[in-house]
């Protein structure tokens, strides 16, 4: 009897730790995918030969622009340039009727912080592959991750389940930032980033 | 054997399950996400997404003129910032003013007039009308037969101060009262010391070699930013400027200075005056060209300055400061060294005497200013600089301005509390004094139901910073003039009430009959602005090109007033008089019969050995503002108001423990306090910061340190006789 109740506890506990490392990470994030599958690569590629600033360029008064507008799109695709169901999707849905594309933002950071792309690229001189390593080359856009329960992107608190905030991850939290700066010797200070 | 599962089994699995549980990142995860999705509640507010833009202003919040860079995201402003090169703030901004864009949504904010009701200890406000509240104010106005109205202007010399002034000329009982200043040499201690009323006069701590500091907070954000950090740039190096720091306090200034001279509370006054007796006997001043321009430095008649100075002997000042004769001798040849022999006149820098106006009485004030005569700093670059001063923007006949102190006890009727914030503490005692009897009448403009509005009957929420136009003129204790407009960013709510609103509607009321004289408030900054430049002096700051020119270049007033109005700047680098066309006669002991006497009296004033004394202290606005509640409830950056420092063994004769609960009681009243034991704080004394009263206004029954304090006849709270028990 007290083996079976031992094999009964250690159970328990096998099923909900199995539970909790494997099946939890993929219950708490809801996948939501791009409405477009964007192909990054065929842009940069010897073919075309964009750069990254061709399509996310800055604002006059020094403001990043981020994703650019379905303009940008329609200066070059108002006629279909290849055979992609994606491409023909683009013209469809969103060149022709003039609507802008409901990109799923990875990394949109809370309300009372904000990332300044001008200072970093601009005044720092960082390069885009520097922190978005490959992006320009991938083929197809992953589906965002969001949490359920706080909305919040994968991208912005990271992969870690055993979420220590003040240990730097994978995320762009404020340890994330705060290690970076410390790495390259860059003083920081709360208004730098909080609103 | 059962082969069966038992309940027994089942509750193993169970208890197996959270033994795990607590194993996974499960609950972990959850609480985590789940404090991140309590922060995006619907009705948390949130800066919309937008374009970002910057705007310039200039922050109103104390008397001190900084400019303010506004990060808006499109018309919303999400963070404030210095600008940089700006003249007056040198690109700073203070803790308060950083925030400055959340205080619109402060919860003591108000956005429509109140009646107060006080039942059994307790405040409560009413709402009532924009219509109900000025004609209650009127009415109260048009009934007081006996008594003054007076107006209390926390920042005199803006344009509204004028016509509040204009106002008040109009009623033949009107009073217009400026507060205790605390970084300046105020107007009455001029009159007294110098013989000019219209003098204004500023420190040049620039310019200074030592800075004998009485009280005051140089080293902790006295004075404008700009000045504050030149005086740390200026304190390294060889010929490094010095700050002697002459505080019963422990305060911050004590522990940064070069020099901390711990005095027994209330023996200022005498140890000023054994500085003086070692400048005078030593032959370390110019005592001959003393005698040629005052009539009271030495005209034997036996009550003299110099009779006065002869009886403060270092070695009698030694025992009853606690500071030895030795220290005094040396900190007086201190003053006046030079480094090094070869100091050609040219390169020959002054000593300084500043002292925190606010917290000493007018005899004590006139000893520091004679230290600063005896130094030969009155006029001289590097001393006490007078400056010119801004024209004004009305004209006609105005209200004198009576100093707080100067107002008769029992004569006021009517007090209308400007908003405005004059950056120096005071106990509401002070104002309470001055009123009459029976019924008295306080109205306050404050857009916040904080500080001494606290204490008023109606409240007339005037707009809040970034909503309401205002203009910064000099700040009191800068050597040289400036001028600055302060443009809204934001709208006010249409339930709000601009001041000169007020005025203007009660003038009307009341018949007064300077009332429609008073012209808008745009009118009153465009009169100031081209009387400035009609003057053609001084360089314009351009906050929206950082650069600077001389006010000749600027074409027109209008361009002047566009510059001013972007966040710029006006200032003048010239100094007002100098000291050769002063002409004026010192008055050592005051230019009235009896100052002798009274300077003896201020210096002979001690409050002896035995008992505890309560030594209140807080450094400025900055650091004490009511709503600065999260730095100090966040932050540790600044001492709670409850908390009572005290040193170990006074606390352990009194047996009181250290983190316990006390009660501090004076012949005003008790306060509840938090003991500290500190060793940096003097046997005998008990230290409490002014701080907020973090509960917020639902719990003022609980007191604020200030409101237990004593006022004396010469108007000083700054000692109190106290007692501390445990709670």
């Amino acid at each position: 009897m007290a083996d079976h109740g031992k094999v009964m506890f250690f159970l328990g506990a096998a099923v909900i730790l199995a539970f909790g490392w494997v099946v939890f990470p993929y219950v708490i994030y809801k996948p939501v995918n791009q409405p477009i599958q964007f192909s990054h690569f065929t842009h940069t590629s010897d073919n075309v030969g964009l750069k990254c600033e061709n399509c996310h360029t800055f604002d006059k008064d020094g403001r990043f622009d981020g994703i650019p507008k379905i303009e940008k799109c329609r200066s070059c695709h108002l006629k279909p340039l290849g055979i992609s169901g994606d491409e023909e999707k683009l013209e469809r849905n969103y060149i022709n009727p003039g609507l802008e594309i409901p990109w799923v933002i990875y990394s949109k950071q809370p309300q009372n912080v904000f990332f300044s792309h001008a200072t970093h690229v601009k005044l720092a001189g960082i390069d885009c592959q520097t922190c978005h390593f490959g992006q320009a080359y991938t083929r197809s856009l992953r589906p965002a991750y969001f949490s359920r329960i706080s909305g919040y992107s994968i991208d912005i608190f990271g992969k870690d389940l055993l979420d220590f905030p003040s240990t730097p991850s994978s995320g762009m939290r404020m340890a994330d930032c705060s290690s970076c700066h410390h790495r390259q010797g860059v003083k920081e200070s709360c208004i730098d980033c909080h609103k | 054997m059962a082969k069966g599962i038992t309940r027994r089994d089942l509750l193993k699995l169970i208890g197996g399950s959270a033994v795990g549980l607590m194993l996974t990142p499960i609950p972990w995860k959850v609480l985590d996400e789940t404090a991140k999705w309590s922060q995006n509640w619907s009705w948390t507010p949130v800066p919309r997404n937008g374009k970002v833009n910057f705007k310039h202003t200039t922050c109103y919040l104390c008397p001190m003129s900084c400019g303010a860079r506004v990060r808006c995201v499109e018309d919303q402003p999400v963070s404030l910032m210095g600008i940089p090169n700006h003249p007056i703030s040198g690109g700073g901004l203070c803790a308060i003013g950083l925030g400055g864009h959340l205080l619109p949504y402060h919860p003591s904010r108000l956005l429509q007039p109140h009646r107060v009701a006080r039942e059994n200890g307790r405040i409560k406000i009413v709402p009532i009308s924009r219509e109900e509240s000025l004609s209650a104010v009127t009415e109260a106005i048009l009934s007081s037969k006996q008594g003054s109205i007076a107006i209390l202007d926390g920042q005199p010399k803006r344009a509204i101060s004028f016509a509040y002034r204009k106002f008040l000329a109009g009623l033949t009982n009107g009073v217009y009262i400026v507060p205790p200043i605390d970084a300046g040499v105020p107007a009455e201690l001029t009159l007294r010391v110098l013989g000019e009323r219209n003098l204004s006069i500023g420190f040049d701590m620039e310019n200074t070699r030592t800075i004998l500091s009485f009280g005051a907070p140089v080293l902790d954000g006295w004075g404008t930013l700009g000045q504050f950090s030149k005086i740390v740039r200026n304190r390294t190096g060889n010929n490094k400027l010095k700050v002697i720091q002459v505080e019963s306090i422990h305060s911050r200034t004590a522990q940064l200075a070069d020099q901390w001279v711990p005095v027994k509370p209330g023996t200022e006054a005498a140890f000023a005056l054994a500085i003086a007796n070692v400048l005078i006997n030593e032959k370390l001043c110019d005592a001959q060209k003393l005698r040629t321009h005052s009539t009271d430095f030495d005209n034997g008649s036996g009550h003299s300055f110099l009779d006065l100075a002869e009886k403060f002997s270092p070695a009698s000042v030694a025992e009853r400061s606690g500071i030895s004769e030795d220290k005094i001798v040396g900190i007086a040849r201190e003053l006046v060294s030079q480094p090094g022999a070869d100091a050609s006149p040219a390169r020959k820098k002054p000593s300084l005497v500043a002292f925190g106006g606010a917290t000493f009485s007018r005899d004590e004030q006139i000893i520091f200013m004679d230290l600063n005569i005896l130094l030969g700093a009155i006029g001289t670059k590097g001393g006490l600089i007078p400056r010119t001063e801004l024209p004004d923007p009305i004209g006609g006949r105005l209200t004198e301005e009576t100093p707080l102190t100067d107002v008769p006890d029992h004569s006021v009727r009517v007090l209308i509390l400007d908003g405005a914030e004059s950056g120096t503490l005071f106990p509401w005692q002070m104002l309470e004094q001055k009123f009459v009897p029976n019924s008295p009448v306080v109205v306050s403009l404050s857009p916040y139901f904080s500080g001494i509005a606290l204490h008023a009957d109606y409240l007339i929420p005037s707009p809040s910073y970034l909503e309401s136009c205002n203009d910064s003129p000099t700040p009191a204790g800068a050597p040289t003039a400036s001028y600055s407009i302060s443009t809204p960013i934001l709208p006010a709510p249409k339930t709000v009430v601009e001041p000169l609103d007020v005025i203007r509607r009660i003038s009307a009321a009341t018949h007064s009959n300077s009332g429609n004289e008073i012209q808008p408030l745009k009118e009153l900054f465009k009169n100031r602005i081209e009387k400035i430049f009609k003057q053609r002096r001084g360089f314009v700051f351009d906050a929206s090109t950082g650069e600077t020119v001389k006010l000749t270049t600027i074409y027109s007033s209008g361009q002047l007033m566009k510059i001013l109005s972007d966040g710029g700047c006006w200032y003048d680098k010239e100094f007002g008089v100098r000291s050769s066309e002063f002409g004026v006669l010192y008055s050592f002991l005051g230019r009235d019969n009896h100052g002798f006497e009274k300077l003896l009296a201020a210096a002979d004033h001690h409050l002896g050995d035995s008992g505890l004394v309560l030594l209140p202290y807080a450094a400025n606005v900055g650091q004490s503002h009511q709503l600065m509640t999260k730095v100090y409830r966040e932050s540790n950056l600044r001492e709670p108001g409850n908390e009572a420092s005290i040193n170990p063994e006074t606390a352990n004769k009194l047996e009181l423990i250290d983190g316990g609960s006390a009660v501090v009681k004076t012949g005003n009243g008790i306060s509840k306090v938090k003991v500290k034991f500190d060793r940096g704080i003097m046997p005998g004394a008990i230290q409490v910061a002014v701080g907020p009263i973090v509960t917020g206004y639902a719990e003022t029954g609980e007191q604020n340190i200030l409101e237990v304090c004593k006022i004396s006849n010469d108007s000083t709270w700054r000692i109190t006789k106290a007692e501390i028990f445990p709670a």
